[in-house]
């Protein structure tokens, strides 16, 4: 590399390394935090003098049975939620005419609901409906929240599905449902992948529905038990962030397993 | 000459996009076995004609008759057509035998057919050890021989083609249009083929069907069109040539005269379709013009070469007439005729079989 190309990078390079020691910092905290004692915890900089793994011991002993909840949970309503959304952005994919552009918009407006109006009239449909507390009463509530957003998402995917694939299979015999299930959905993994990162992201990581509409260990997902390391009385920091960190784990493996597809899928199916 | 039934009947098509009218008094019959191109520019509706074809628009007015039955309300898989589209549009999570075999398999065809009808196709498309590589292991020009054999598996009476070259580079696609002569003289399907090149409307048709605003202009062999088109836009679209603004002058038995403005005189041998009265327009092809005289008849003007152009195959004299009109002049590479240089003065000559005498709009 010449002189003036290593100066033309220079900077932004020089921006990306500060912003990816923001975006770090934390994470590293959080790891610092989790392998120090008691004693050392209010030193939030320092390195530990020596590794504490009781930390560790005590996040996962308080969180098991939450841990298998959250998976419970997430696994069956990212599967459902991606069902419904591409179930549902289909028809409006390929619909022609104003009745489907105006169901189209009419979904995308309960993108725009923030939970906290739903809360109190979620918690009464959801116990008059003998779901509360349950995991069931989750996936019900995980996949009605993230139709519109899901059905956004694999509509806008679909829609970048070149029309003209649609029509070769219906000139060869295949029905519309049989394109939907035998080559558009086999063919938008991609599509799917990206999307199941973002709802597992967000399905595993709900702390509003889970306080709202669990509350014993049968039912009650991985963030609201760490919610409870923080009590009124006191913080106890260091089981705190280790269960933050062993909660984290299974959304990174995710993502670093389908980080290509993720990327494809965002960009429509514009990446080969 | 055999006469060969009709495989395509289409009577007084018309279609509507809301309050667009994108084709209107379509005519036009097909015979079996033939390949006819439907050229024309961006928006002519040629697209939408063959669209009609395929059953995925329907038809305002007028009737579509494919294998002697009427294609209303028939919807595309009812059809004995398939298609070819632009961009291939093959499956992309399927392998090329999985492509190929896609319309048999949902139409429940027994897997040793499929298997053998499948294979039969590869090997007229030359893909034969491609069966198992997925699309993007394939060239653009592999990727439309699939593309072929996908639809002419399902054995269609018509196969519509929509620009199916038009995504591939020079070289492919001049192969290609060789390569799909050879399939078609295989298959014996009817081809139906739309572009707005002329180049490969002219290499692979029997015949042209030239449209322009949604109407038919012409529909002749291609080099009929090309030697003698109907009107100005035919003559434009197809090829380059000199286009004289002229006066109809007189009209008998052996031919017809236009002068233009400065009294150059026009003669034409060919019958004009309708009659021609007052202004006309006067095309002749630059390869129509020579440097020397072969016999009694022909024709000639004065005039200086201003520039030459050589492209390889042939050059490109332009020669300015006395009252200042130009003239594209061809010379195809090897020619014997002394040629003249830039700045010569020279004479050019014509015959009258060259000249079209056309209405001016």
């Amino acid at each position: 590399m010449n002189t003036a190309a290593a100066r033309r990078t220079a900077l932004p390079f020089s921006i990306l390394v500060v912003a990816a020691v923001i975006f770090a910092a934390p994470l590293v905290v959080a790891l610092l935090t989790s392998l120090k004692s008691p004693s050392e915890i209010t030193r939030v900089i320092a390195l530990p003098n020596e590794l504490y793994f009781q930390n560790y011991a005590i996040a996962y002993d308080r969180m098991g049975r939450s841990f298998l909840n959250s998976i419970a949970i997430t696994v069956p309503s990212v599967i459902l939620s991606l069902l419904v959304g591409a179930i549902s952005g289909y028809p409006l994919a390929y619909m022609r005419g104003a009745g489907g552009r105006a169901v189209y918009f009419f979904l995308l407006t309960g993108m725009i609901v923030p939970f906290q109006i739903v809360q109190i009239p979620l918690f009464f449909l959801i116990r008059s409906i003998g779901l509360y507390d349950s995991i069931p009463g989750m996936w019900l509530v995980h996949t009605a929240y993230s139709v519109p957003f899901c059905t956004f998402f694999m509509r806008n995917f679909f829609a970048s599905v070149p029309r003209s694939m649609y029509e070769a299979a219906l000139i060869d015999g295949c029905t519309p449902a049989g394109y939907f299930w035998r080559l558009l959905l086999p063919a938008s993994g991609s599509g799917l992948a990206a999307l199941a990162i973002i709802q597992s992201r967000a399905i595993w990581n709900d702390l509003l529905f889970a306080i709202t509409l669990t509350t014993s260990d049968k039912a009650t997902p991985v963030t609201a038990t760490i919610a409870g390391f923080a009590s009124s009385l006191q913080v106890e920091y260091g089981p705190l962030m280790a269960a933050t960190l062993i909660s984290l784990l299974p959304v990174m493996v995710t993502y670093l397993l389908f980080q290509k597809a993720f990327v494809r899928g965002l960009l429509g199916g514009a990446g080969k | 000459m055999t006469i060969r039934p009709p495989v395509i009947e289409i009577t007084a098509a018309q279609k509507m996009f809301g309050s667009f009218q994108a084709l209107s008094d379509i005519n036009l019959s097909i015979e079996q076995g033939e390949i006819v191109t439907l050229l024309g520019p961006s928006g002519c509706g040629k697209t939408t004609l063959m669209r009609l074809l395929a059953g995925f628009e329907t038809v305002t007015a007028g009737t579509i008759r494919i294998d002697g039955r009427d294609c209303a309300g028939q919807p595309p898989e009812r059809r004995p057509v398939n298609m070819v589209f632009q961009r291939y549009a093959l499956f992309p999570h399927l392998d090329v035998f999985e492509n190929v075999a896609f319309g048999l398999k949902v139409k429940g065809t027994p897997k040793t057919e499929i298997r053998e009808r499948v294979q039969r196709m590869l090997h007229i498309v030359q893909l034969d050890s491609f069966a198992n590589r997925y699309i993007n292991e394939l060239s653009g020009g592999q990727s439309q021989r699939v593309a072929l054999a996908r639809a002419l598996v399902n054995g269609p009476k018509v196969l519509l083609l929509d620009e199916p070259l038009a995504a591939l580079d020079l070289k492919i696609r001049q192969h290609m249009l060789v390569e799909m002569k050879r399939i078609h003289a295989e298959t014996g399907a009817t081809f139906v083929y739309v572009t707005h090149d002329q180049d490969e409307a002219m290499i692979l048709s029997d015949r042209v069907v030239l449209m322009e605003k949604g109407r038919i202009v012409q529909v002749d062999r291609p080099e009929t069109m090309y030697a003698v088109p109907k009107s100005l836009f035919a003559a434009k679209f197809l090829g380059e040539t000199n286009l004289f603004e002229a006066a109809m002058a007189s009209d008998d038995a052996s031919g017809m005269t236009a002068v233009t403005g400065s009294g150059l005189r026009l003669r034409s041998s060919i019958v004009p379709a309708g009659e021609l009265r007052g202004k006309v327009i006067v095309s002749i092809r630059p390869e129509s013009f020579r440097f020397n005289r072969d016999n009694d008849t022909t024709q000639s003007a004065t005039g200086k070469v201003e520039d030459v152009i050589f492209i390889g195959s042939r050059s490109f004299y332009t020669i300015c007439l006395a009252d200042g009109v130009r003239v594209r002049v061809q010379v195809q590479r090897g020619t014997r005729t002394s040629l003249p240089k830039p700045g010569e003065r020279t004479e050019i000559f014509w015959d009258s079989d060259n000249v079209v005498i056309l209405p001016q709009s």
